[in-house]
């Protein structure tokens, strides 16, 4: 998230969309909480009466699957109103540039469709520049090439009658969501959008987020105190696993990953680096980072072992369902599972459970045996025509292990171990280190070039004192970066250079171990509470540390709100609320409760990379906030309805997002609304943990909540004659499942399309073998149509249809 | 000074006294089991001693315990009904009437089963104090199987103060019953004299001059109508 | 304020409370978890179907849950309650005074506390608790092992100048835990701020019910609508139980022990050999 939870309580408007962060994100909530008891008002928008709602002042239900178009429709009201913060817009954000006089939009299709590669030619989407390479730009924004002449254009159509029309909110209540919304449309005023894993599984999940940038652009709300867009991730180190890169397209600090059009070093780097912003410091640390994984094998003359990282190949993927996809089709033999338990907790759990019986062995590694690692013994496998061989590794628990946790809000926090594992279980750490030893071990006396990668691979983690586990605070110090010389730690990535004389494992992680024993992960300075509940309450007059400098390590730079620079105005002073950093005239330097995410440049000056002292967003081009901006689908989000929706997308003749991906087995099955009639949307729940594998077999988190349910409304339970607890069958064009009503006033029925819509929920942490108490599958139910950004899956709406069982309970 | 004449009467039939027993020993577990909660773990509370080694695991032992006491002290009437009917009514009959030498028996036996003196009224085969008796057993017995089961069975069903009001009557059944209980225990077992009449519930029998000058009015009509049986001593 | 407040050791007579903030619990279940782990208590898996509330009441092993009370209004959702219950360690507590064996007894502090071993099991404590907060396991035939259970307001660790495992673990800090006449304070003023809010119906609840609870409540709506007691009262019958039938009746116990002694005294004198006087004078003059 771009702002840290202990900001969030100098919220005016706190808007959780696509998030139900009191039940999965409780910790976080307390902060929201905060700001709600400091006056703010607090708005749930989501299809279901949630916990999150239970303590929000309003909640507006709409139905799953149309955020754009209301995110849309409130942009469209902030400009037809005037209630944006226009000095903020004009000054921060790339509003004013001109877009390629030959971008057009039509009918939901950006200029340079390919229909046949299904793919967008980007070249019209960008934005016209003068003879220095320096961006065109109106500060009336009254170009009509303009990016705000765009906007107000395309968003135009959003009105709230079509916003009504398309989510099920009714008109009224729409105005009033805006009405809140579009108050923080000015100085001093802030709101913040809290989103989770409703707003990324969807087909359009990436635009879903970009389209809530936008609002909170022309609103001024990025950057300044309690405002922002709060990403709360979805589990405990979801935020560290992506900024390490578990992930196929990316590097560690987010450097990208080459592709086979990439030839050199000097190539990938000449073609993705960008210009005007800090990121033209990339070239340092991307040779950092080859440094510390090759080591004195990574030198100049070998590109730093550029070669040695894999290549994407032109236009495939490599995510999580094309990896089952890719089993099916017999590309991939074997699998190394490591606390998942695709089985369950994947979209289309059927095609995966089908997909496992394919390979020839499966590395199984997990605290408990589940569904994955015996997927043989699940209904509809046949266990005589399976293959497979599973070797099970007993993992250690997360108290059985030490190493740290990157929350939602950029904030490492190292843990120490409470216990040692329980038998002969070992962390995750140690079996990859062990993993990798043995495998360099195989490949030490090969010859080969291509073996070179694993040969020379930096891999020496071991723990001389304890030999069940590896050496953490090493692999901490690598990450962290350090001067290759003299081996001693680097104190900021400002240090960092492109001649192989740093290394660094993951540039924006360095400082926290700026020297060596000193780790700042683990760092626990808590400012001093100034209210009697015993918190720290932020001061007009910026005297309170509310931010918790001393605690943890937040990247960058320890900084707590990304892009704080525009919590000031154009000339360096606060907006008027809470100041978080501000231009101090006298010592001719940025300073503030915060760490400043600004260059070393006075506010009326421009610094040598291109930026200007009054444009807050040093890692974007010119420093400019992008309301416009490039993505694989579109450089403006755009309503699309989702793969499978009850109605023809009122706005374009485009039905779903053009670069909508399916795969094509016999499992991808998708169904139209005659035969599932209802959008069903999944879940988690606080008692559970995803495929629940791991809560369903502790024993007081099956107590806490062990029925599985459906909820569904009362007009529908009534028209179908169900009753609360009757078993209902719930079906999809992919199967289905058998669960307990669950009927409730929390969800309602909706108007969309001119006709009553009704939403149905279930949760996704049952399972039929693992853990005390069991229940189906939902995941048997959702598809997986992705997105073309990241793969992710559309499992927050789909079509089902429901049943009274007959038979059953 | 001879204590019997040599000669004895019948009083009571074995199935009479197999109800007895039943009864007063289902009585006696009863008292004994339930009388746990008079015991306080508290040391600052008045009675103490015991206590803290009577509850706990002894406690709900004792909780076991007491309900199999309580169906014993409830199959007790059948064995009197089932074994020996023919006296049940001529018995109940007798028991139920009260009269003036009853009431005199009453005011003055204290005073005589001191002293002597004075002297008491003649008396049926159960005189004035067995038949106060019965009416406390008969009282408390209503009392305590009505609560006690509702209690038992109707503990989290039956509402809350339903379940505080048969307590509270179980409770006073108790202490009501558990006086004329040591009483009925003391002159029978314990006193010097008219523990001379135990042997009635033992065997049967009890010394005919005990009888007929305890229950003369008994002896008197039973020998003229013939319904009496007298035997030798040791016969 | 909150997280390192502990009573004074040296004043058994303070009252401690715990608050719990309802407008900010979320219904986690954190603290039942808590609860259960710190207490070492058994699993009893016992959801009904179609709600969200783990137990449909307290029991002997689960010794707090949250309640979840859904209140529909005609149009759309009215409001989605939620309150942490479990046991109110009352100034005036019905267990206490129906409790015969003193196993339950007001202890240090203002907690109500409940000593195991003295527990018989009579379950006379649960009709006796208007809160329905103390269960006696009747999950097992084995009597012995059917105790009273109830919140101890981790009297352990209180008394060790540590939180109780609920507030500590509390994600948002709702459940409070302090100075008893500090919590009201604040729960009168959050009640304030409650009201400014929207909130009409805010209220606190356990100030003065039962002579004063040890477990407060900042409420959003009336007590009724949260199955909670309105102005509860001491069973009467229950406090004669304990404060007069059990004392006369032992006082009669003793009085009539006392003069059956004294009549077997006077009695071994006046029958001597088990003859009536009568018998003694005619035993002289008879010679059969």
């Amino acid at each position: 998230m771009t702002t840290s939870f202990w900001d969030l309580q100098n919220a005016d408007v706190v808007v959780f969309m696509g998030s139900n962060a009191a039940e999965n994100h409780p910790i976080s909530f307390k902060w929201f909480l905060r700001a709600k008891q400091k006056g703010a008002k607090v708005i749930v928008v989501d299809p279901r009466y949630t916990r999150t709602a239970s303590k929000a002042d309003w909640w507006v239900p709409f139905r799953s699957g149309s955020d754009i178009a209301v995110l849309g429709g409130l942009i469209n009201y902030a400009i037809t109103h005037n209630k944006f913060h226009h000095e903020y817009v004009v000054k921060y954000t790339n509003a004013g540039l001109l877009v390629n006089p030959n971008f057009t939009f039509d009918e939901g299709i950006f200029s340079g469709w390919d229909p046949e590669a299904k793919k967008y030619n980007t070249s019209t989407w960008g934005f016209q520049t003068d003879e220095n390479g320096l961006p065109k730009e109106d500060p009336t924004l009254q170009d009509p090439h303009s990016v705000f002449q765009h906007i107000k254009r395309i968003y135009g159509e959003y009105t709230p009658e079509k916003v009504s029309e398309i989510s099920g909110i009714p008109v009224e209540d729409f105005v009033k969501l805006a009405e809140y919304v579009t108050s923080t449309g000015q100085a001093g005023k802030s709101a913040v959008f809290a989103y989770a894993m409703g707003w990324t599984q969807h087909t359009k999940g990436v635009q879903n987020i970009r389209c809530s940038t936008i609002l909170q652009m022309l609103l001024g709300n990025i950057g300044v105190p309690g405002g922002g867009i709060a990403a709360l991730r979805g589990h405990a180190n979801v935020q560290g696993a992506t900024d390490l890169a578990v992930l196929y397209h990316d590097l560690p600090g987010y450097l990208g990953q080459p592709n086979e059009a990439h030839k050199s070093l000097q190539d990938f780097l000449d073609k993705t680096t960008a210009k005007s912003s800090y990121w033209v410091n990339k070239p340092k640390f991307f040779t950092s980072l080859l440094k510390a994984w090759w080591g004195d094998h990574a030198t100049k003359e070998n590109e730093f072992g550029f070669h040695y990282i894999p290549k994407m190949a032109g236009g495939e993927t490599y995510s999580h369902y094309d990896i089952f996809q890719s089993i099916l089709d017999g590309k991939v033999k074997g699998l190394l599972n490591f606390g998942q338990n695709p089985a369950v907790g994947s979209a289309n759990a059927r095609k995966v459970q089908a997909a496992l019986a394919q390979l020839d062995w499966m590395v199984f590694a997990d605290l408990f045996m589940n569904e994955t690692g015996e997927f043989w013994k699940l209904d509809g496998v046949d266990p005589a025509t399976i293959q497979t061989e599973v070797i099970m590794l007993p993992a250690a628990g997360p108290l059985e292990k030490e190493g740290s946790f990157t929350n939602s809000h950029r904030l490492l926090q190292w843990k120490h171990k409470a216990i040692e594992p329980l038998g002969e279980s070992r962390s995750d750490g140690w079996l990859i280190h062990e993993i990798g030893k043995r495998v360099q071990k195989l490949y030490a006396s090969s010859a080969a070039k291509k073996d070179e990668p694993i040969k020379y691979l930096v891999w020496d983690y071991d723990n001389p004192e304890h030999p069940n586990d590896f050496d953490h605070i090493k692999v901490l110090k690598e990450m962290n970066g350090f001067d290759v010389a003299t081996g001693k730690p680097l104190s900021s990535f400002a240090q960092m250079k492109d001649d192989g004389s740093t290394a660094g494992g993951c540039w924006i992680y360095t400082g926290v171990y700026p020297e060596e024993g000193v780790n700042k992960a683990d760092a626990r300075k808590r400012a001093a509470p100034n209210r009697p509940e015993g918190w720290t309450e932020a001061k007009t007059d910026g005297s309170a540390d509310y931010l918790h400098k001393g605690y943890g390590f937040a990247w960058p730079a320890n900084r707590r709100v990304l892009y704080n620079r525009a919590s000031a105005d154009p000339q360096g002073k606060s907006w008027g609320k809470v100041p978080l950093v501000w231009w101090d005239e006298a010592q001719a330097k940025w300073v503030g409760v915060d760490v400043p995410d600004m260059l070393p440049v006075a506010p009326d000056k421009v610094h040598a990379l291109g930026v200007r002292g009054d444009s807050p967003f040093i890692m974007k081009p010119w420093g400019l906030g992008g309301i416009f901006g490039a993505l694989a689908d579109g450089p403006l989000p755009v309503h699309y309805e989702p793969k499978e929706s009850p109605i023809a997308n009122p706005l374009y003749k485009q039905q779903n997002i053009p670069t909508l991906r399916t795969y094509g087995s016999k499992f991808d099955k998708f169904g139209t609304v005659d035969e599932f009639p209802y959008v069903a949307t999944t879940y988690r729940l606080t008692e559970h943990q995803t495929s629940g594998a791991m809560t369903r077999t502790l024993p007081f988190l099956a107590e806490a909540f062990n029925k599985y349910f459906v909820e569904l409304n009362r007009e529908l339970a009534k028209e179908k004659d169900i009753k609360n607890g009757d078993w209902v069958e719930v079906e999809s064009a992919r199967g289905k499942v058998t669960a307990q009503a669950m009927v409730t006033s929390r969800m309602k029925p909706l108007k969309v399309g001119g006709k009553t819509t009704h939403v149905v929920g279930l949760p996704i942490h049952w399972s039929p073998l693992s853990g005390h108490v069991h229940g189906d599958i939902t995941n048997t139910l959702t598809p997986q149509a992705v997105d073309v950004n990241v793969q992710i899956q559309e499992t927050k709406a789909f079509l089902v249809n429901i049943r009274k069982a007959n038979g059953k309970g | 000074m001879a204590r019997t004449t040599g000669k004895k009467i019948k009083k009571f039939s074995l199935s009479q006294r197999i109800f007895h027993w039943l009864y007063g020993v289902s009585w006696i577990l009863l008292v004994l089991t339930g009388s746990i909660f008079l015991w306080r773990a508290n040391p600052e509370s008045a009675a103490t001693g015991l206590g803290p080694y009577l509850q706990g695991s002894v406690g709900a032992a004792a909780r076991t315990l007491h309900r199999i006491a309580a169906l014993g002290l409830m199959a007790a009437p059948l064995v009197w009904i089932f074994g020996d009917f023919k006296t049940v009514l001529p018995d109940l009959k007798e028991l139920f009437s009260f009269g003036k030498d009853d009431l005199r028996y009453m005011l003055v036996a204290p005073l005589h089963y001191t002293t002597g003196k004075p002297a008491l009224p003649p008396q049926g085969k159960y005189n004035g104090g067995h038949k106060v008796n019965f009416y406390v057993v008969v009282l408390t017995f209503i009392a305590f199987v009505v609560t006690g089961l509702g209690m038992w069975f109707g503990r989290g069903t039956i509402p809350d103060e339903a379940f505080n009001n048969m307590r509270m009557v179980h409770s006073i059944a108790f202490w009501g019953g558990l006086a004329m209980g040591l009483l009925h225990i003391y002159l029978t077992m314990i006193h010097p004299f008219t523990s001379r009449s135990l042997s009635a519930m033992v065997n049967g029998w009890v010394d005919l001059r005990y009888a007929a000058a305890e229950h003369s009015r008994w002896v008197e009509t039973a020998t003229k109508n013939g319904t009496a049986q007298i035997v030798e001593e040791g016969k | 304020m909150w997280e390192s407040w502990k009573p004074d050791p040296s004043n058994k007579q303070q009252q401690v409370a715990m608050l719990v903030d309802t407008s900010e619990c979320i219904g986690c279940k954190a603290c039942e978890v808590a609860c259960k782990q710190w207490n070492e208590n058994e699993v009893r898996i016992n959801q009904e179907p179609g709600t969200y509330q783990s137990h449909p009441s307290l029991d002997s092993q689960t010794w707090t849950i949250i309640k979840f009370i859904e209140q529909p209004e005609a149009e759309g959702m009215g409001q989605w309650l939620m309150q942490k219950h479990n046991c109110m360690h009352c100034t005036e507590a019905g267990c206490v005074t129906a409790c015969p064996t003193d196993a339950l007894q007001y202890g240090d502090y203002g907690v109500v506390t409940l000593d195991q071993d003295s527990c018989i099991g009579c379950g006379y404590c649960e009709p006796a608790c208007p809160f329905d907060a103390i269960h006696v396991d009747k999950s097992t035939f084995n009597q012995s092992a059917q105790k009273a259970g109830k919140c101890t307001l981790c009297f352990d660790r209180i008394s060790n100048a540590m939180q109780p495992a609920c507030v500590k673990t509390c994600p948002t800090d709702c459940i409070k835990y302090g100075d008893r006449d500090q919590l009201i304070a604040w729960a009168y003023e959050r009640v304030e701020q409650l009201k400014a809010m929207g909130y009409k119906n805010a209220t606190v609840y356990g100030d003065k019910e039962l002579g004063g609870l040890h477990e407060l409540y900042v409420l959003l709506e009336g007590p009724e609508t949260y199955d909670l007691p309105v102005e509860p009262k001491l069973s009467k019958r229950l406090t004669f139980w304990k404060y007069g039938l059990q004392p006369i009746g032992k006082a009669l116990l003793g009085t009539a022990i006392f003069g059956m002694i004294i009549n077997w005294v006077a009695a071994r004198r006046t029958f001597k050999g088990g003859l009536h006087p009568h018998e003694a004078e005619a035993g002289s003059t008879m010679h059969d």
